[in-house]
C-alpha cells in the first residue's frame, strides 16, 4: 500500500500556510503593543487596533474556506481532525488577537488620561509577553510538525502565566490599598485590566494546544 | 439477544485462493453494521456467508463457525436460513410480475393461501419498505414499470414480506441517484427498529452517514471493526485511515 495525494491535500495546505500567516501577524501585533507600551507610542498602538481588522478578515477567510474544504471533500479521520483544528485555531487565534487590540486601546486612552506609567507596568508584563510569545511560536510548529510533545511544552507554559497573574494581582492591590493618590490608583486599576487580557490571551493558547493535541492524538488532553 | 451473528475463525477459500481469512466478528442486533473497503477485499464474500449463499458455489470451502441467534448455521436448512436472514442485491431485480405478486410471492411459497392474510402482508410490507403511498393504486401493474429506487424498495418489500430477523443488503443504492439513495437510507434507520441490517457499500459517506458499526475488510482480512464514529473520527489502524481519506492507492 503507497500513500497516494489527495484532492483535499492542496487545501489543507493552503489552510495551514494560512494559520502560519495568521500566527506571524499576531506575533507582530503583540511587538507592536508591547513597544507602544514601553514608547507611550499612540501612532503604534492605533497601527495595531487597525491591523485587527485585517486578521479578523484572514480569520473570516479560513472559517469559510473550511466549510468549503468540508463540503466539497467530506473529510475523515485525520483530515476531519485536521479542517477542524484549523477552524477552531482560527477562532482561538482572533481572540488572542483582540486581546492586543483592547491592549493598544489602553495604551491610547492611557496615554490621554496621563495615568499611564510605563515603567512600573513593563516590569509587571514583560515576562507575561515573552511568554505568549513562546506560546504562539510553539504552538504553531507543534500545529505545523503535528509534534504532541511541542503541544504539551506550550500547554503547559500557561502554567508560568498563571503565576505571574496572580503575582501581578497580588502587587498591584497592594499598591493600590498603598496610595490616596487618584490618579495613581486609576493606573493601577487599569494596569489590573491589562493584567488579566494577557492572562485571557493566554487561556486561548491553551485552547490552541489542546486542539492540536486532539488532532495528533485523536482524543482530549483531560483524556489522559 | 444482543448478538445476531457470532463469528469465530472464519476461512474461505475458492479452490486454492484464500478469501476470507481468519473472520472475528460479532453482528449486534437492530443495528446498522457496514462492511467497506476496496474491491476483492472480500466484503461481497462475507456477506453471503451470512446467510450461505456461498453454498452455491462448488469451489467454495469454508472453515470456522458462524452462529446464528444460538444456533450454527451450518446445522440449519438453508432455506430457513434465507427466510429468516434475507438479501436485497446491487441491481433492483423483481420478478417480471404485477407488484402484488412480488410480493407476494415469497409467503405464498411458504404456504399461505388466504388471500386476505396475502394481502394484509403485502400492504404490511409495502408499507415497511416505504412504497406503500406510491404503489397503492397500481398494485396489479407490472413492477418492471417502477423506477429504479421504487424497484429496490420493493425488493426490500419483498425481503420483508418472509417476516426476516435480518436483512443482508449488497450495495443497495450504488445503482440509484441521489433521491432515491436517501429514502433507502431513511428507510434503513426505519427498518432497524425490528431488524437486523448489514450492509456492503462502497460510498463512505453512506456508511458513516447511515451504520452504527462499521467493518474495514482488505485482501480478505477484517481490519478493524468498531463504532462508525470512531472509524471515522480516529480509526486506529493505519491501513483503515488510507483507505477512508482516500489515500490507499
Amino acid at each position: 500500500m503507497t500513500n497516494q495525494k489527495n484532492l483535499i491535500d492542496d487545501s489543507i495546505i493552503v489552510l495551514r500556510l494560512d494559520i502560519k500567516n495568521l500566527t506571524g501577524m499576531i506575533v507582530e501585533q503583540y511587538k507592536k503593543v508591547i513597544s507602544s507600551i514601553k514608547t507611550r507610542d499612540i501612532d503604534t498602538a492605533l497601527e495595531v487596533i487597525k491591523n485587527d481588522g485585517e486578521i479578523n478578515q484572514l480569520c473570516e477567510d479560513i472559517d469559510l474556506e473550511t466549510i468549503i474544504v468540508i463540503a466539497r471533500y467530506q473529510p475523515v479521520a485525520s483530515d476531519l481532525r485536521r479542517v477542524m483544528t484549523i477552524n477552531k485555531l482560527a477562532y482561538e487565534f482572533e481572540r488572542v488577537a483582540d486581546y492586543a487590540k483592547n491592549i493598544a486601546e489602553y495604551v491610547i486612552t492611557g496615554k490621554k488620561l496621563n495615568v499611564l506609567k510605563t515603567a512600573e507596568i513593563i516590569a509587571s508584563f514583560e515576562k507575561m509577553f515573552e511568554i505568549i510569545f513562546r506560546m504562539l511560536k510553539t504552538n504553531l510548529q507543534a500545529f505545523l510538525d503535528e509534534d504532541k510533545l511541542m503541544a504539551r511544552e506550550a500547554l503547559l507554559m500557561d502554567n508560568e502565566i498563571d503565576e505571574l497573574y496572580k503575582s501581578n494581582f497580588d502587587e498591584l492591590l497592594q499598591k493600590f490599598k498603598q496610595t490616596n493618590d487618584e490618579s495613581e490608583q486609576h493606573m493601577i486599576s487599569r494596569a489590573l485590566v491589562l493584567n488579566k487580557q494577557i492572562e485571557r490571551a493566554g487561556d486561548h493558547l491553551t485552547n490552541v494546544s489542546e486542539q492540536i493535541l486532539y488532532l495528533i492524538k485523536g482524543k482530549r488532553f483531560n483524556a489522559e | 439477544m444482543e448478538n445476531k451473528f457470532i463469528v469465530n475463525d472464519l476461512d474461505l477459500y475458492y479452490k486454492d485462493f484464500q478469501a476470507l481469512k481468519n473472520i472475528n466478528i460479532n453482528i449486534e442486533t437492530n443495528k446498522v453494521t457496514a462492511f467497506i473497503g476496496p474491491s476483492g477485499c472480500g466484503k461481497s464474500t462475507f456477506l453471503r456467508c451470512l446467510n450461505r449463499m456461498n453454498d452455491l458455489i462448488d469451489s467454495a470451502r469454508i472453515e470456522g463457525s458462524i452462529i446464528f441467534d444460538d444456533v450454527s448455521i451450518n446445522s440449519m436448512n438453508p432455506v430457513d436460513l434465507r427466510t429468516k436472514v434475507g438479501m436485497v442485491f446491487q441491481k433492483p431485480n423483481p420478478f417480471p410480475m404485477s407488484i402484488f405478486e412480488n410480493v407476494a410471492y415469497g409467503p405464498k411459497c411458504q404456504g399461505i393461501k388466504d388471500k386476505k392474510v396475502l394481502s394484509n402482508l403485502v400492504e404490511d410490507s409495502l408499507r415497511a419498505a416505504a412504497l406503500w403511498e406510491e404503489v397503492k393504486d397500481r398494485l396489479n401493474k407490472s413492477a418492471l414499470g417502477l423506477s429504479g429506487g421504487q424497484q429496490q424498495r420493493l425488493c426490500i418489500a419483498r425481503a420483508i414480506a418472509m417476516q426476516p430477523e435480518v436483512i443482508l443488503m449488497d450495495e443497495p443504492t450504488s445503482a440509484l441517484d441521489p433521491i432515491a439513495t436517501a429514502k433507502i437510507e431513511e428507510l434503513m434507520s426505519e427498518l432497524k427498529k425490528n431488524y437486523t441490517i448489514v450492509i456492503v457499500t462502497h460510498s463512505m459517506q453512506q456508511a458513516a452517514r447511515i451504520s452504527d458499526n462499521t467493518a474495514f475488510f482488505l485482501l480478505g482480512e477484517l481490519i478493524e471493526y468498531d463504532k462508525t464514529e470512531k472509524i471515522f473520527s480516529i480509526p486506529s489502524d493505519k491501513r483503515t485511515e488510507d483507505y477512508i481519506t482516500g489515500r490507499f492507492g
